[in-house]
């Protein structure tokens, strides 16, 4: 890539926004007329760009914040629902208890409340878990790290040394041994920063139940023992 | 579609949806409630989901937008952000203003995947419509510095909304 045409290119996205001045915009449109790559590129800019305009101006001071996770219970009065939508789990009432518990299941409630206090609840929820992959082509490296949530299992994965733009297929195997999608991401590295991006992902699997993480990148494939 | 395919359905899209209906109803009990009385509808009505007319994504998602049309209805305090439809249909029909309403949340979901550098210029200049010189002169960086983030962060949402499932 000629100096000029990878400047012309990191002009590509204040292009795309109607950004540049009179003169910056006349040397894209200059180069894009004879430059196919980078047309096909500006127009897929201008598309994504677009799409901006669907942000409802009063969230735009919220995109840092993450949004809440449901409650820890949450997965399995689902999945509690699908085996048999009439014994589904009823959802935690906020309201005060209206009907007597027989003593069996108060000694039974004042037990998991004890449990809970004593640290059966938050505080003893496993620890993360780092990951490296073995066995990689020369100069690819991934790595990263599974985190429990209340939703299932957090993955940060950082790839370095691909292809920029290879689709990576990330699978978890349970104790079933069959694949569980968890997510697709590209790896993607700025030429700019010199700097590759970690994926973020998740599963609904909780970590003490993931035996191994798989990575299907491009045609190759990669499995790591977690 | 099969029971273990739902189950494995909500594997793939309950995160995703959970955040849709917090942002829609604003609530989160209300959000999980939502979530779960949408795939227990799936559930019911497996057998109907036809791949060729939509992605299951899709579907859940339209599912999804019916389930908080009636909590709408039921509940004086009408959701924000998604257009109600008045048909009363339990199952899914895709129409216009939902597919905006679900992309609209995409493209939030994308901005929050890209990280904290990109997603900063590209709100600065591009939502908030600051001068490029301005930006980077509170940054303390050349504007010319500013250019290519715009651009590494365009490209940047652009796969993550792929990774969404958008197409182009």
């Amino acid at each position: 890539m000629s100096p000029d045409h990878r400047e012309i290119r990191e002009n590509l996205g204040a292009w795309a926004m109607g950004h540049l001045s009179p003169e910056e915009r006349e040397a894209v449109d200059r180069h894009i007329e004879t430059c196919p790559e980078c047309r096909a590129e500006a127009d897929s800019l201008k598309q994504t760009g677009s799409l901006l305009e669907l942000i409802d101006p009063a969230l735009i001071g919220s995109l840092s914040e993450p949004l809440p996770n449901p409650s820890p219970d949450f997965d399995e009065r689902v999945m509690a629902g699908l085996r048999d939508p009439e014994a589904r789990k009823p959802r935690r009432s906020r309201r005060p208890w209206r009907i007597a518990l027989p003593a069996t299941g108060a000694i039974a409630l004042v037990t998991v409340a004890l449990v809970l206090l004593l640290g059966g609840g938050q505080g003893s929820r496993e620890a993360g878990q780092e990951f490296t992959f073995a066995a990689l082509p020369p100069g690819v490296s991934i790595d990263g790290s599974l985190e429990p949530r209340a939703t299932g299992t957090g993955i940060e994965v950082n790839v370095n040394g691909m292809r920029p733009g290879t689709l990576c297929r990330v699978y978890v195997k349970t104790a079933s041994d069959k694949l569980e999608p968890a997510g697709t991401f590209r790896y993607r590295y700025s030429a700019e920063e010199h700097e590759s991006y970690p994926a973020t992902l998740s599963t609904a699997w909780d970590l003490s139940e993931i035996h191994s993480l798989v990575i299907k990148a491009g045609d190759q494939t990669f499995r790591t023992d977690i | 579609m099969p029971g273990e395919q739902v189950r494995e359905a909500y594997r793939a899209h309950s995160g995703e949806l959970f955040g849709f209906a917090c942002r829609s109803l604003g609530d989160r009990d209300r959000a999980e409630e939502a979530v779960q009385e949408c795939f227990l509808k799936a559930w019911r009505a497996r057998d109907k989901f036809d791949p060729e007319i939509g992605s299951e994504r899709t579907w859940l998602y339209a599912i999804l937008r019916n389930v908080i049309a009636d909590m709408g209805r039921t509940d004086s305090r009408r959701p924000s952000g998604i257009p109600l439809d008045d048909s009363g249909d339990s199952l899914p029909s895709v129409e216009q203003p939902f597919e905006r309403a679900m992309l609209a949340w995409q493209v939030e979901e994308a901005l929050r995947r890209i990280g904290e550098r990109h997603r900063q210029i590209v709100v600065e200049t591009c939502l908030r419509g600051r001068p490029y010189a301005e930006v980077a002169a509170a940054l303390g960086v050349p504007e010319g510095t500013i250019k290519s983030r715009v651009y590494y962060g365009l490209r940047a949402m652009r796969d993550a909304m792929e990774e969404l499932g958008y197409e182009s």
